[in-house]
């Protein structure tokens, strides 16, 4: 009886705690958003044949992330992680320069075209320099490499992988030994690279004009406990052909942790003509392939070093190293671009809004790919822009996040399609080297660095008095550096750590950005020239600027005109034109901008170019690429760019002392400040509640509504059911969390009933039924003729009294939408307290004491009558 | 006696005169005249009436400051009169006139309709209101609600909806003075009915409540039309103007409301707003205060050529019409409501 007992409370106990395990490994296994999408872990060797046994002198297990594989977009960049490899030396500070290939350890990173069998080899693996692919020597007949046990014998003959014959522009070029890897791009032309790429190399190619991005191979550095990351840039076959990957042609991410060749230096494996004879070469070959790092781990690399080949990344394609690789398949998103060819129909364009790029990159595929829908397309435009071209009736709908000053002249409704904004987006190293994670900026540092205040230059701060007590550039202001501790008082990138990277054209982006500079009574009052408690003053072309503004006008007109001498600056010499703006050099457009900040290119045109030296031809240019861990660039971008492109986003100010950084809740929080304002139909943000309302301190202040405006009469009607299809879909499945095709990406506070958004879900449903009946409707306003600017001439007094009432009684029969009634109506019921009575009080008295006194002097002229006086 | 010259004596002129006279014809001494109390008081002769009084002394002077006071005592006077009687034969009068051209609009065989949206220019008649529990018949209410406007009567506060359009339409108006058009308005009780006219029709309100500062303001009718009549009131005879606040009484539409055109101005100048006076008369009083001045310089001048009998025929006249335009200012200074 006892032993049932025992057994029964065994088999209980067993159950449930397999229960539990398999519950939390269940739990554990369904991933937070921040678990790596790709994980995997392998233990690897580098071991050296001696006589007939395996010398295993290195073995580690490397785990490797990889944070999306799926859905991938161009120029996304991904997260690759990994711990447990052999820590790094001969660091290079760029992990995508040529250089970085000889740093010794480190963890290459590429991107390869997959083979008709699934697999991947070097000859489809992409890199931008033919020294990366190619090695000989002219001295030393077994470099490191020959001596590879892994090596095929083709690999391992003195000349490798050669092209026969030769091409005539190589003669003479390559060494005695030589060790090619072709490369075979997508459309099966092989290039064969060689020495200075003598041998055809991919247009795309580093030495050939190049691609217009930084190439994406990576040289990874591994720390010291062995741990490392790097930010890996994908491709599609839209930046680079040759390699050539989409949603057709499969590729691969290849992670190669380089633990150096594993050698067979007798060539005991090898084919008898490639074995070192022995003696000195034997000699000569055992110690190069052996050998270890030349640097100690951690340490950057010196001019006086030399790495050593064995251990460096350069022999990524050696078998030793590419059998120690992690493949990780990748996937592409269905790009925009595949629109173009499916189909024949007109395609429905949308004017406006860079916000909503990333958004409608995964709506357009939704729409084209769906044969019972329509193909639409995202014109990128300033939204000043697209909400004239609405207004003068050549778009048919603008994506905007403003109300158009002076109307549309017709009837157009504001559907909120997404909730987004701007990000003061950074690339900032710290005073250690690594990338500074933790940005916290407040309006009036935001107000210092658009106004020009900051020198920038020490020629405009020694010669420009208005300047000349302002710090020189934003590391050397007090109020940055108690801010952020970290960053090197004093930064090399001066000039552009004195700017904001910004757009020279209109944008609400900007109005949004300078409203919130202009609510905050600091900023305010600071721009209108109190200077700061340390001292820095407002530039004087600045001084009261009147805000909000959509486009950011340079207003400086200073010169160096010391500076603007031959030696310093030819272009300036000869050509003289203010200098600050040329420090600000404002870009095209928000993406651009982005761009820059994922490629470290600072804008600021204030270099030189010269052609030969000669005054002919030169011109400004820009500063260029930064050098990785001394960058500094600030810019202000659109905050769904910041998740595909990995850029930091800066934490702004609410209230004094606390600052909030864009996600999911503080973008909540922002859109919970939100009222409908019927004189414009729109939900205006209330930027001055940021700084002064408990309840907005938790909001960020770059949250923007995005709306399509779309008008409500005047369309065609296939165009006006095309947009309130598109509206539907936008309110509804187009905000469904994702990064599929008609989902909506990271970025994006997802508009839905969750997020306490459905007043906004039922605001453009009821906007696409209007649209779609062409109406004249617009929800939530009773009369959209009252809305600013709507022209109904008509009803000024003209025409007769009859006629006249039923034409203003016969704009709609539904007056009202019985659900909006308080939204409709503007109570102005000033029930003011004027206090009549004390001030009528004293008007009668004095009234009265006047008449009083009047009469006493007449009584005492008629008795001076009567006495005879007068 | 000399009786023989008695005959040849003049009329005596005044007795105490008379018999000095003689005295002196008859006393050998003429130099010993006694200049003996002209001013008729009883020559007691003491010693403090020899030297005169300050008044005598500077006859004049006083008579002048006298005369300054008596004079701003009939100007403040005038502009009594004026504010509780003469404007409101000036309002009246403006009343008529806008009647008529109102009238004339809201005809439907008229080529131009009254005012209903827009910028409507400030004066122009807007609204016909009727409200027989509150002693108004066909009252005209003009566009604009400064005291400058309130002359003709109540005004409509230019950034609110006109009477039976979409939202709270406010009319203001004055309670005391230049005819008191609102004068009843405090009387008016919850039910009692208001019938408006303008271009857009007839519309009929029904008052829901009178409120003052402070009071919580009105419900939404299901119309979505609100009528409010502003004035200002106050307990006692002149509680007006002594204890005088202001005083909301909101109707509500019964029936359904019109939309309202476009361009509403979307703000007034402070002195539309109840409450306050219109400060742009200063500049007009100024004016008036000097040609007042002349006016009087004018008349002294004449009264000393011509004489009281003949000057006032001239001065009269003058005097009553600067008086009027002077006051007609000064109550433009005056709050809006009362």
């Amino acid at each position: 009886m006892r032993k049932l007992l025992l057994a029964l409370c065994a088999t209980i106990v067993t159950s449930v705690s397999l229960f539990g395990i398999a519950g939390s490994a269940t739990a554990g296994a369904s991933t937070s958003s921040g678990a790596p999408a790709f994980s995997s872990t392998e233990t690897i060797y580098r071991q050296n044949l001696v006589d007939t046994t395996e010398d295993v002198v290195d073995k580690r297990t490397v785990t490797v992330n990889v944070s999306q594989t799926s859905n991938l977009r161009g120029r996304q960049e991904i997260q690759v992680s990994w711990t447990g490899a052999h820590p790094t030396s001969g660091i290079v500070a760029d992990p995508n320069s040529i250089d970085a290939q000889q740093e010794e350890y480190p963890v290459v990173i590429l991107e390869c075209r997959d083979l008709a069998n699934g697999e991947v080899s070097p000859t489809t693996c992409w890199t931008e320099s033919w020294s990366e692919r190619y090695q000989d020597s002219f001295l030393n007949p077994f470099p490191a490499y020959r001596s590879d046990q892994f090596a095929s014998a083709a690999d391992r003959a003195q000349v490798a992988g050669a092209p026969t014959p030769l091409p005539s522009s190589c003669t003479s070029l390559p060494g005695p030994t030589q060790h090619w890897v072709p490369f075979v791009a997508a459309d099966g032309t092989t290039y064969y690279g060689g020495p200075s790429g003598c041998a055809k190399q991919p247009p795309e190619a580093d030495n050939v004009g190049g691609s217009a991005l930084p190439s994406n191979e990576t040289f990874g550095s591994t720390g010291l406990d062995g741990s490392g990351s790097a930010n890996f840039d994908v491709w599609t076959s839209a930046e680079n052909a040759s390699l050539g990957c989409s949603t057709t042609v499969a590729c691969s991410l290849v992670v190669i942790p380089i633990m150096g060749i594993s050698c067979d230096p007798t060539g005991s494996l090898a084919p008898h003509g490639d074995q070192p004879t022995a003696g000195a070469q034997l000699a000569l070959a055992t110690s190069q392939c052996e050998a270890g790092a030349n640097f100690s781990p951690g340490q950057l690399v010196n001019p006086e070093g030399n790495e050593s080949l064995a251990v460096s990344g350069s022999l990524w394609w050696s078998a030793s190293n590419w059998r120690n690789r992690v493949t990780v398949p990748l996937s592409f998103a269905v790009p925009a671009s595949a629109c173009a060819v499916v189909s024949a129909k007109n395609a429905l364009d949308i004017y406006g809004s860079e916000l909503m790029i990333q958004a409608t990159s995964q709506w357009e595929p939704a729409f084209c790919l769906n044969s019972s829908l329509f193909p639409f397309s995202h014109v990128q435009t300033g939204e000043p822009e697209a909400r004239n071209l609405v207004a003068a009736g050549t778009a048919d709908a603008a994506l905007t996040s403003e109300a158009q000053a002076g109307g549309y002249g017709k009837p157009v409704a504001n559907a909120p399609v997404g909730v987004s904004g701007f990000a003061i987006s950074y690339e900032i190293d710290g005073a250690n080297g690594q990338p500074y994670t933790d940005l916290k900026l407040t309006p009036l540092l935001l107000a210092k660095l658009m106004t020009e205040s900051y020198p920038g230059d020490l020629a405009v701060k020694e010669e420009d008095p208005a300047l000349a007590n302002n710090p020189l550039n934003i590391t050397l202001d007090p109020e940055f550096q108690a801010l952020n501790p970290g960053i090197t008082h004093g930064v090399a990138a001066s000039e552009a750590a004195s700017e904001l990277m910004s757009i020279s054209s209109d944008s609400d982006v900007i109005e949004a950005l300078t409203s919130y500079i202009n609510a905050d009574p600091t900023a305010r009052a600071w721009l209108n020239g109190q200077p700061d408690q340390w001292g820095m003053v407002v530039n004087p072309a600045y001084k009261g600027i009147a805000l909000p503004v959509n486009t950011w006008p340079l207003l400086s007109n200073f010169e160096p005109k010391a500076y603007y001498h031959s030696d310093n600056n030819d272009c300036l010499y000869h050509s003289p034109v203010p200098y600050l703006p040329l420090i600000s050099a404002p870009l095209a457009n928000l993406e651009d901008i982005s761009e820059s900040l994922q490629f470290d290119v600072a804008n600021s045109t204030t270099v030189c170019s010269q052609i030969d030296g000669t005054t002919t031809g030169e011109k400004l240019v820009a500063l260029g690429r930064q050098t990785v861990g001394y960058r500094f660039l600030i810019g202000i971008t659109p905050l769904a760019d910041d998740e595909r492109y990995l850029l930091n986003a800066a934490s702004l100010e609410t209230s004094s002392g606390t600052f909030v950084a864009p996600d999911n809740q503080s973008l909540q929080a922002a859109t919970s400040l939100l009222s409908f304002d019927t004189s414009t139909a729109s939900w205006p943000m209330p930027y001055t509640e940021f700084s002064s309302s408990s309840a907005a301190s938790s909001a960020y202040p770059g949250t923007m509504v995005v709306y399509a405006a779309v008008p409500t009469s005047g369309l065609d009607s296939t165009v006006a059911s095309e947009l309130a299809t598109w509206l539907r879909f936008a309110a509804s499945s187009g905000q469904t969390p994702g990064l599929g095709v008609g989902q909506l990406p990271p970025g994006y506070l997802p508009i839905n009933a969750t997020d306490g958004l459905e007043s906004f879900v039922q605001y453009t449903d009821e906007v696409a039924d209007d649209v779609q009946a062409q109406n004249g409707q617009i929800p939530g306003i009773a009369d959209p003729s009252s809305i600013d600017g709507v022209d109904d001439s008509s009803s000024f007094g003209t025409g007769t009294f009859s006629s006249l009432s039923s034409r203003v009684r016969s704009a709609g029969n539904s007056v009202f939408n019985s659900s909006m009634i308080p939204v409709l109506l503007s109570i102005e019921g000033r029930t003011l307290h004027i206090a009549l009575g004390a001030v009528g009080t004293y008007i009668v008295g004095t009234i009265v004491l006047v008449l009083l006194f009047a009469g006493a002097a007449f009584g005492g002229i008629l008795l001076g009558r009567r006495r005879g006086i007068w | 006696m000399a009786s023989g010259d008695q005959e040849d004596l003049a009329e005596p002129v005044s007795g105490d005169v008379l018999v000095a006279q003689p005295q002196a014809l008859e006393d050998e001494d003429l130099g010993a005249v006694a200049v003996d109390d002209p001013d008729g008081e009883g020559g007691d002769g003491a010693v403090e009436d020899e030297r005169p009084s300050f008044v005598r002394r500077h006859a004049s002077g006083v008579f002048v400051a006298l005369a300054a006071i008596v004079t701003v005592g009939i100007v403040v006077l005038y502009f009594v009169i004026f504010a509780f009687g003469l404007s409101a034969v000036q309002e009246h009068r403006n009343q008529k006139q806008l009647y008529r051209t109102m009238r004339g609009l809201v005809n439907p065989a008229s080529q131009v309709a009254p005012w209903i949206g827009g910028k409507i220019p400030t004066g122009s008649p807007v609204a016909l209101i009727t409200a027989s529990a509150a002693g108004m018949k066909d009252l005209v209410v003009v566009e604009g609600s400064s005291s400058d406007q309130m002359r003709d009567g109540p005004g409509h506060l230019s950034d609110s909806p006109l009477p039976g359009q979409v939202g709270d339409s406010i009319v203001i108006g004055r309670s005391t003075t230049t005819g008191a058009p609102f004068g009843s308005v405090p009387s008016l009780r919850q039910g009692d009915k208001l019938t408006v006219i303008t271009g857009q029709g007839t519309f009929h309100f029904r008052v829901e409540d009178t409120r003052t500062a402070g009071s919580k303001l009105p419900k939404i009718p299901p119309s979505g039309s609100l009528l409010t009549l502003v004035t200002s009131t106050g307990s006692g005879a002149l509680g007006s103007l002594l204890d005088g606040h202001l005083l909301y009484v909101d109707a509500a539409l019964k029936g359904q409301a019109v939309e309202t055109p476009k361009g509403r101005p979307t703000s007034v100048s402070p002195a539309q707003i109840q409450g306050h006076g219109d400060l742009g008369a200063l500049g007009p009083v100024l004016l008036w205060m000097v040609l007042a001045a002349a006016s009087l310089l004018g008349s002294v001048w004449l009264i000393s050529r011509w004489g009281w009998r003949r000057a006032w025929l001239v001065i009269a006249p003058v005097v009553f019409a600067v008086g009027w335009g002077l006051s007609d200012e000064l109550l433009r200074l005056v709050p809006n409501v009362t």
